[in-house]
């Protein structure tokens, strides 16, 4: 009895204690312009404390679909071992690939509803092209830490339930010359943080205007 | 000073002087036009030609940037460029045969920080890309542009992205600015091209060598501004000359001259100077037989005209001028005709009034016109008439009568016009004489006096020649008086007589009458003032014949009869 009590109170104590530390940062960014960044990968990783366990493997899924001969979406971040589909929904076939070090894979002329998979078990960037849409083009940025999120159109996102101490903050977006890294405490409770990047401009290759299709 | 002579090198010099002022002025003005003319066309060409430089540079580059891309979008290309990153041998065949795809003079690939991976060529691996590839990074295009030295030579660079899909690097691709470009350029646009690299040392020009050697020589002094033009003489060749600076990415700057000849420019206009000088002189020639032919035309008949006035001065006033002429000259010309037939019909009026008047009175009229006299003046008055002369003429025949009435008038007038006085009219077989009028004479009585005597001794020697042609003798009557009466042009406005008026010419009518009367046997009576002028210079013969009542006078009259 005495025993279950010392482990009600430890639990209690260490639920407290977790409930109490937890802390989440909003990180806002903006450009030289002072525009909103959106879509910016942004990722902690703890400096002073192991990284969580990767979950099993199979548990994590994506999907990078390919609909009106672009990707879909655009920018993607995905935890290490995550399995991405590249289902095609359209009606021309397309030749998805990627020669990145995480991850080169390739997966040839695949038309209709076929949803080829790749499973991603290293972190990194892995850019997607497609062989014969030479502008279609998606970034999957493979991240170990569980902690990670895209901004919004107001260049904001909050990343949330971690527990207090030193991160290696990271963000990426293509327009960034080199991923951006800092350094992060964070102190339980709500923490803010507001970025500002120097942002090149797109550069991604204009669409090709196709007969009947839904060129820009 | 030239002096001219001559009416007509007067006019010849004036008329060459005109002409060559426009013909020089239209060659000077036409030389300045043309001058201006070429300058602005030329400054149009070298702007363009500067367009035409940076428009072939970039479509070239472009055009060879377009393959790059081609090449490097290449499926295969792609998939191994990692592969070939790993390996360098491979690397470098890899690279040699994909530049080998693409016409480029310069071919290197630059990773992300700018550092050249490999290059074609060991001078291309020198080169520093990395501006251009920063650049590149930054530009929404993902390409970038520029120029770049590379062991003294020009090329112009352009960095393309190869993409993995992402970009993973940069591909350089370079086209040489060199003598092939300078002269494509030239046959664009016919503007001579010369490139000099940063150290101002020309690397290549679409000149011929000595032109491209003086410009070489000048061009380290002259600033590299695009809104100069300088005028440069190249090899004897003026030139206008633009210099465009060109920034390296280094950096420094490279100059292009581009020049062009103005007097090539001006070669057409220069034919056309030459034309109008050979007009102006053709002009000249023209203009002075011309002229020459004008003067004469103009001048003959002014010498004609003057000669014609030389001839008229002469007194032949029957030269006619013919000029035939329908100008101002012509005019001339019939005016000196209409002149002279003017003086010719003068001097027949002067000779008619010479026998119609006395000469004095004509010469009087002729120089002082018809508004002669009206004055009061002392003069002597004569009447002479002549005795039985009615009788005589009643058993004559009329024609006998007026003949032998002139041959007795005809006498009389020399005797009195011998001794200075004027017939002032014949009143049938009566003559009335005027001693010192029109023009005066102090010994006006004398002279009445002494003509009196010469008529009576005319008179005898007429009565002897008719006495031989068996007719009767004739005598006169003679009155002479001396007083102040009114002399002047007596008569209407369309006919006037030089006459005498007054008191005293009655007296000398009367004294004439008095002569027929016997007592005094005398056939020759004069006044007493008449007599006493007369002896003041003179003395006479005469007698006097006492007072005499004259009719018509209150008082009497001294008269004397005058024997010699």
């Amino acid at each position: 009895m005495r025993f279950n009590l010392f482990l009600v109170v430890v639990c209690a104590i260490s639920s407290a204690v977790s409930i109490a530390a937890a802390s989440s940062i909003q990180v806002t960014a903006q450009d030289q312009n002072a525009k909103p960044v959106s879509t910016l990968v942004v990722w902690l990783t703890p400096l002073e404390a192991p990284l969580p366990a990767l979950p099993a493997p199979g548990s994590l899924t994506a999907v990078v679909e390919q609909k009106d001969e672009e990707f879909n979406p655009y920018i993607i971040a995905v935890r290490t071992g995550t399995e991405v589909k590249f289902p095609n929904l359209d009606d021309v076939q397309h030749h998805v690939y990627s020669l990145s070090r995480p991850s080169k894979f390739d997966i040839p002329l695949h038309g209709g509803n076929t949803a080829e998979s790749i499973v991603l078990d290293q972190a990194g960037l892995v850019p997607v092209g497609c062989n014969i849409h030479d502008w279609m083009l998606s970034y999957v940025v493979v991240i170990d830490s569980p902690w990670f999120s895209l901004t919004d159109d107001a260049g904001r996102t909050t990343l949330a339930d971690l527990p207090p101490g030193r991160y290696k903050l990271e963000a990426w977006t293509p327009r960034l010359r080199k991923t951006h890294e800092q350094d992060v405490t964070l102190t339980a409770g709500e923490n803010a943080l507001g970025l500002e990047l120097r942002l090149r401009p797109d550069r991604r290759i204009r669409r090709a205007p196709t007969p009947g299709g839904k060129g820009y | 000073m030239i002096k001219f002579r001559s009416f007509r090198s007067k006019l010849l010099t004036l008329f060459l002087l005109a002409v060559a002022t426009t013909q020089i002025a239209t060659y000077f003005i036409v030389d300045a036009v043309n001058q201006r003319e070429a300058r602005a066309e030329i400054a149009e060409d070298l702007r363009v030609a500067a367009i035409a430089f940076q428009r072939v540079t970039s479509e070239r580059i472009s055009l060879i940037a377009t393959s790059a891309i081609a090449v490097a979008s290449d499926y295969a290309f792609r998939q191994n460029y990692f592969e070939f990153i790993e390996d360098p041998q491979t690397l470098q065949s890899a690279f040699a045969s994909a530049s080998a795809r693409i016409d480029a003079d310069l071919n290197a690939w630059v990773d992300l920080d700018g550092l050249t991976i490999t290059a074609t060529t060991a001078a291309a691996g020198k080169g520093d890309f990395t501006e251009t590839v920063f650049r590149a990074d930054e530009s929404e295009e993902a390409r970038a542009f520029g120029y770049i030295e590379i062991n003294r030579e020009l090329y112009a660079i352009v960095a393309v992205p190869i993409r993995a899909p992402a970009i993973v690097a940069w591909w350089v691709v370079g086209s040489r600015v060199d003598e092939a470009l300078a002269k494509t350029l030239h046959e664009m646009t016919a503007v001579e091209v010369s490139f000099s690299n940063s150290t101002g040392s020309v690397v290549a020009s679409s000149l011929p060598d000595a032109a491209r050697t003086a410009l070489a020589q000048m061009l380290p002094s002259l600033p590299a501004d695009p809104n100069i033009i300088h005028t440069l003489d190249l090899a004897g060749d003026s030139s206008l000359v633009k210099i465009l600076p060109t920034t390296l990415e280094s950096g420094a700057t490279f100059s292009t001259a581009l020049q062009f000849s103005l007097d090539e420019k001006l070669a057409p206009a220069r034919r056309l100077s030459r034309l109008i000088l050979l007009i102006t002189a053709g002009g000249l020639v023209f203009a002075c037989i011309l002229g020459l032919s004008f003067a004469r035309r103009l001048s003959q008949p002014i010498q004609a005209l003057a000669a014609h006035t030389r001839v008229i001065a002469s007194g032949d006033y029957s030269a006619r001028l013919e000029l035939n002429r329908e100008d101002e000259l012509g005019d001339l010309a019939h005016s000196f005709n209409d002149m002279s037939s003017g003086l010719a019909e003068r001097d027949q009026v002067r000779d008619l009034l010479d026998k119609n008047v006395s000469p004095e009175v004509a010469a009087q009229l002729m120089r002082e016109g018809s508004s002669l006299g009206g004055e009061e003046r002392k003069l002597t008055i004569l009447f002479a008439d002549l005795r039985g002369f009615t009788t005589l003429s009643e058993n004559m025949p009329p024609r006998d009568v007026v003949t032998l009435l002139n041959r007795y008038l005809d006498r009389m007038s020399q005797a009195i016009e011998a001794e200075g006085g004027v017939i002032d009219k014949f009143i049938g077989d009566e003559i009335m004489a005027l001693f010192g009028a029109p023009v005066p004479a102090k010994d006006c009585a004398n002279r009445a006096i002494d003509a009196a005597l010469a008529m009576r001794r005319e008179l005898a020697r007429f009565n002897a020649e008719l006495a031989t042609e068996g007719q009767p003798p004739l005598g006169f009557g003679i009155g002479i008086n001396t007083a102040h009466v009114i002399a002047g042009n007596i008569g209407s406005s369309r006919r006037l007589n030089y006459s005498v008026i007054g008191d005293g010419v009655n007296l000398a009518a009367r004294l004439q009458s008095l002569t027929r009367n016997p007592d005094f046997s005398t056939d020759l009576i004069v006044s007493d003032d008449t007599l006493q002028a007369a002896q003041k210079k003179r003395p006479y013969s005469s007698r006097e014949l006492g007072p005499a009542s004259v009719k018509g006078r209150a008082q009497v009259v001294r008269i004397h009869a005058i024997d010699a």
